[in-house]
Formats: C-alpha cells, sequence, structure tokens
C-alpha cells in the first residue's frame, strides 16, 4: 500500500545523509521516510557517489554469489591447515597429479608385496626396490613445471618457491610412504623387512631435490632411479633366490647408514640451494 | 637510483646457448607507461622477465623499486610491491576466475579473509569481470581469461607493473577498458608494457622503447619516434623497389616507407610507419653497425 507523504526532505538534507553527517535520530528518521517515499529516494541518487555504490553492490554479489570452497579444502581445514597451505594443494594440478602417482605407486608396490605365493625373498625383493621409485616419482611430478601451468604468475608472488615447493613435496611424500608402508604391512610374509625401502626412498628423493636445483629435475629422477634399480639387479645377479635381500648393500645397515647420510646432507643442500627454486630457469628445464 | 627512477638496468645481458636475447642494455624508467616494442624474438619478454624477478640475468645490474632482484630480501621486497602478467600466463582452468586471483592474493601474502574478498572482487569489478567472477576460467573467452590475468597483476594497486602484450585476444571494447585501467594506475605508479599494437602505444605511453635482436633501436617519446620518420613515408600508384615496406591500402594506393624518390606524394607519418621504418634498417644493417636514430 503507497500512503501519501505529508513532507519531503529538502536537498540539503539528502546530501549531508549521504554524507554521513546527520545526526543518529534524524538520520534515523529520515530513512524510515525513505522507505515510504519513493520521491526522497529519487532525489537522493544524485547524491550518491555510483562508483563507490557500484563497488558495494559488486561486493555484496560477490559475498552472497561466491562458492563454498571445494570439499577437500574444507576437511584439510577442519584438520587445522591454514587456508594458504589448503588452497596451494587443492588448487594446483602438479599436486593432484603427484597424489595420483602415489595413490597408483602404492597400489603396484601393494600387487608387487602380494606376489609372495611363488618365492617370497623375490616378492619381498623386488618390493623393496620398488617400493623407493614411488616417492621419487610423487616428487618428480610435484616438481614439474609443465604440471603448473599459472607458475610464471605464481613464482611473480611474494611467497616463496622454495615455501610452495616444500608444502607440495610434504603433503604429498608423507602419504605416498604412508600408503606404502601400509601396502607392506597388509601383505603377510614381509615381517621386519618390509620397511627396508624406506631409507633408500627418503635418499632417493631429498637428492633428487637437491640436483634439482642444478639440473631437470626428470632427467635427475631418470638416473637416479634407473641407477637405483640397475645397481640391485647386478647385486643380486649370483645370488641365491633365498638371500636377495642380504646381497644389495642398500638394504644392509652399512648401506642404510649411507641412505640417511645421503638424507641429511641433500636435506641440507636443498636448504642452502633454496633461492634457486625462487627463479624460473634455475637449473630446471620445462 | 635517481628519485623517481624505479627500474634501472644497467648493461644487462641474458644469454640462450650462443644467442644474446638481452644484449647489454642500460635502462632507466620511472612514473607513467613506458611501451615496449619490438618484432618476435626482439628479448621483450626476457627483459620483462628480469625486471619482474622471475629471471636473473647472466652480466649487468637489475635494480627495480630501488631493490636488488638477485638477492632473496630484495626480490621479496620487490615482489611484494609487484604486478606481473607474463606473455604465456596460464590458469587452472577448473578454478573460477574469482578462485583464481584469490589464490594469488593469498600468495601475495593478503590473509585477512574478508579483506582479501573485498580485493578480488575490486580488481575484477576493475576489469569488467564483476559479471562471470564466478564462472570457471575454462567457460571464459579468451579476452576474458586474459582479463582475469590483468586482474590478478592489479591486486594490491602494485607500484610497478609489468604487462607482457596484455592486450592481444581483446576486443576494441576491452582494449580501450584495458587502456582506461592501464593509465588510471599509471597516474601514481610505473607500468612497463610490452605490445605489438603501436595503436596503445600512442594511446597509452608517455616513452616508447624499440627493441631488435636483444638490443635498443629507440628510447624515448613516441613523438620523437614519429619525428624520425618524417620526410620517409609516402604514397604512390604501384610499389616501389626502393621502398623498405609497402602495402596496398584500401584506398588502392600504396604507402611506402624508406627513402622516397624524388617528387614522391609525402605523407605525415604514423607511429607504426616509424617503427616499421627502424626495424627495415636494422635489418639492412644486421651485420653492421645498428643505427639509433631516435636517440639523443
Amino acid at each position: 500500500m503507497t500512503v501519501e507523504q505529508t513532507w519531503h526532505a529538502d536537498a540539503d538534507v539528502l546530501a549531508a545523509y549521504v554524507a554521513g553527517r546527520l545526526g543518529r535520530a534524524t538520520a534515523a528518521s529520515l530513512e524510515a521516510h525513505l522507505l515510504a517515499c519513493a520521491s526522497c529516494r529519487a532525489g537522493i541518487a544524485p547524491f550518491a557517489p555510483s562508483e563507490q555504490l557500484a563497488g558495494n553492490l559488486a561486493v555484496l554479489h560477490s559475498r552472497i554469489d561466491a562458492p563454498p570452497a571445494p570439499r577437500t579444502e574444507r576437511f584439510l581445514q577442519r584438520l587445522g591447515l591454514p587456508e594458504r597451505i589448503t588452497r596451494l594443494l587443492v588448487v594446483t594440478p602438479s599436486a593432484r597429479l603427484a597424489w595420483l602417482i602415489a595413490v597408483a605407486g602404492a597400489m603396484a608396490a601393494a600387487v608387487i608385496a602380494a606376489d609372495v605365493s611363488g618365492s617370497s625373498q623375490r616378492a619381498t625383493f623386488a618390493f623393496l626396490v620398488g617400493a623407493p621409485l614411488v616417492p621419487l616419482g610423487v616428487v618428480t611430478a610435484t616438481f614439474a613445471t609443465r604440471s603448473d601451468p599459472a607458475r610464471e604468475v605464481v613464482i611473480a608472488t611474494p611467497t616463496p618457491g622454495f615455501d610452495l615447493l616444500l608444502v607440495r613435496v610434504v603433503a604429498v611424500l608423507v602419504p605416498a610412504v604412508v600408503l606404502t608402508l601400509l601396502a607392506a604391512l597388509v601383505v603377510p610374509g614381509q615381517g621386519g623387512e618390509g620397511a627396508l625401502w624406506l631409507l633408500p626412498a627418503l635418499g632417493l628423493a631429498t637428492a633428487t631435490l637437491a640436483l634439482a636445483s642444478w639440473i631437470p629435475v626428470r632427467a635427475v629422477s631418470g638416473v637416479l632411479g634407473t641407477a637405483w634399480v640397475a645397481a640391485a639387479m647386478v647385486s643380486v645377479r649370483r645370488a641365491p633366490r633365498t638371500d636377495l635381500i642380504e646381497h644389495y648393500i642398500a638394504f644392509r645397515p652399512a648401506g642404510q647408514a649411507v641412505m640417511v647420510a645421503i638424507t641429511l646432507a641433500a636435506a641440507a643442500v636443498v636448504v642452502l640451494r633454496r633461492d634457486a627454486f625462487d627463479l624460473i630457469d634455475a637449473g630446471r628445464t620445462q | 637510483m635517481n628519485n623517481g627512477t624505479t627500474v634501472e638496468l644497467a648493461e644487462v645481458t641474458k644469454r640462450y646457448g650462443s644467442t644474446a636475447a638481452v644484449d647489454g642494455i642500460s635502462l632507466a624508467l620511472g612514473r607513467g607507461v613506458t611501451g615496449l616494442l619490438g618484432p618476435n624474438g626482439a628479448g621483450k619478454t626476457t627483459l620483462l622477465r628480469m625486471i619482474a624477478t622471475v629471471l636473473a640475468p647472466d652480466s649487468g645490474a637489475v635494480r627495480v623499486l630501488g631493490e636488488d632482484p638477485g638477492r632473496a630480501e630484495g626480490r621479496l621486497s620487490i615482489r611484494r610491491r609487484l604486478g606481473y602478467f607474463p606473455q604465456e600466463p596460464g590458469y587452472y582452468a577448473n578454478l573460477t576466475a574469482f578462485a583464481f586471483v584469490d589464490y594469488i592474493a593469498i600468495l601475495k601474502e593478503m590473509t585477512g579473509r574478508q579483506e582479501r574478498h573485498d580485493e578480488v572482487t575490486r580488481v575484477l569489478t576493475q576489469v569488467g569481470l564483476d559479471d562471470v567472477m564466478h564462472k570457471r576460467i575454462k567457460a571464459l573467452s579468451g579476452g576474458m581469461r586474459r582479463r582475469v590475468i590483468l586482474a590478478q597483476a592489479l591486486l594490491g594497486r602494485p607500484e610497478l607493473l609489468v604487462l607482457d602484450e596484455p592486450a592481444s585476444g581483446l576486443d576494441p571494447e576491452q582494449r580501450l577498458r584495458f587502456r582506461e585501467t592501464v593509465s588510471a594506475v599509471a597516474e601514481h605508479h610505473t607500468v612497463l608494457l610490452s605490445t605489438h599494437q603501436t595503436d596503445d602505444v600512442s594511446a597509452l605511453c608517455q616513452r616508447v622503447v624499440v627493441m631488435d635482436r636483444g638490443r635498443v633501436l629507440h628510447d624515448g617519446a613516441p613523438d620523437a619516434l614519429v619525428d624520425h620518420a618524417r620526410g620517409h613515408v609516402w604514397v604512390a600508384t604501384a610499389p616501389d623497389p626502393g621502398a623498405r615496406v609497402s602495402w596496398r591500402t584500401s584506398s588502392g594506393e600504396y604507402r611506402l616507407i624508406g627513402d622516397p624518390p624524388p617528387g614522391a606524394e609525402l605523407v605525415t607519418p604514423a607511429l607504426e610507419d616509424a617503427y616499421l621504418l627502424l626495424l627495415g634498417r636494422n635489418t639492412s644493417a644486421a651485420d653492421g653497425p645498428v643505427p639509433t636514430p631516435g636517440r639523443a
């Protein structure tokens, strides 16, 4: 119902209202009047800063229309991770590719480990040699330039490239390692030997990161992965089938100690070379 | 660095193998819009990447916003005040325009969620994407996608805006809007704009740097470049083998650039004529000294 108004606000009052110069009581009275008076609503328009109002409207629409964060991101935030990390993990295709490799690699490792019906020792050895390749693939995929289409935009932001890389690597390396460990545990016949791959895996992954500050990551991971498998094959060439693990030095205590040393040294190099991860071409090709 | 100088390059060189993409360039840039013109392979993108701190020079000194991008602290300080539009920006196509720009805002250290969202909305509105900001990027046109990248470059009102061919793929209306946006930023800050469009340079830039083969051929006001072409542009009814560049216009006449024959009908040169003349001369003198007609 339209009620005819008996009074109208003059231009000075309307201008003062828009500028925020009216007292609270007067402003409240005017607002009540404006709700009912089309004439005064029209009269106020010339005083309203249209650009600011358009901006406010856009902000309002944005807040109303903004879709909620993706489910994965909300889940990660519920785990207590800050938004800058959850968004980083969710949006970048390189992270998704690395996750895919982690899951596929762990499943492949489980299949290898499950092949215990023939020779338990042989299957376990194959698992121990193959499992470190999962983190290696994960690091390579995380690092791969082409997997992050917006990399050049991202690298020009104040967030250091090293921090971004570290978050991604840790985020996919941890699940990859856990999944592969679980794969070893759920398959019968692995026993305590099922974890002997862990230190070589860390050594290979950190060495890849360190060398990738100078050399393209795919070349590094290709050489290291091939060398790892080739060394295993050569070392057990004449070993009895029941004693394969003992014949590969990497799985003996001395070899495991060397892997720890490689991991620590490579980690130190990565930290010292952290600036190299902050440029688009430092030691890495597309 | 002098007062007012935002970007300073001294004898900067960057090589890829045996090719010098940037070959001993020295420049000092200040507030306003500086246009960077040059053919493909001239070294424009390499130069902009070094200024945008994503690429290190092989030799020479770079200072941006008073900082040395070769040092981690300097790089961080620059990146906090930089907006960058790379030549091949790349997107996360499954994200909405809003989510993508919001992600970049997070990386630009805008931690307050609501303030950040308001800033994201502001820049997307500024580039005319307020109606489609919640659409996935893959559903947007090529011109809109480029405006998404321009929006992220405008986050936080950067002191230095480095734009590498931002206007390619924009329709005329979008280009006008782009010019409005860039000129508004340049009132108080420095904009470095690489483009193939001489009309963008004429419309926007107080200064133009022409590059070819990694070197600077001209550095000065666009009008100074145009002045250099006076007396070297003419029209005729047939092509002239003596012209360095010629083409048939919509009127059926030929527009020719070079050294005119006696009695030629000279016309007022445009910036594009001067640019083509300069490049033509540089091509002719490829193995000799590079002429620098625009330099004082």
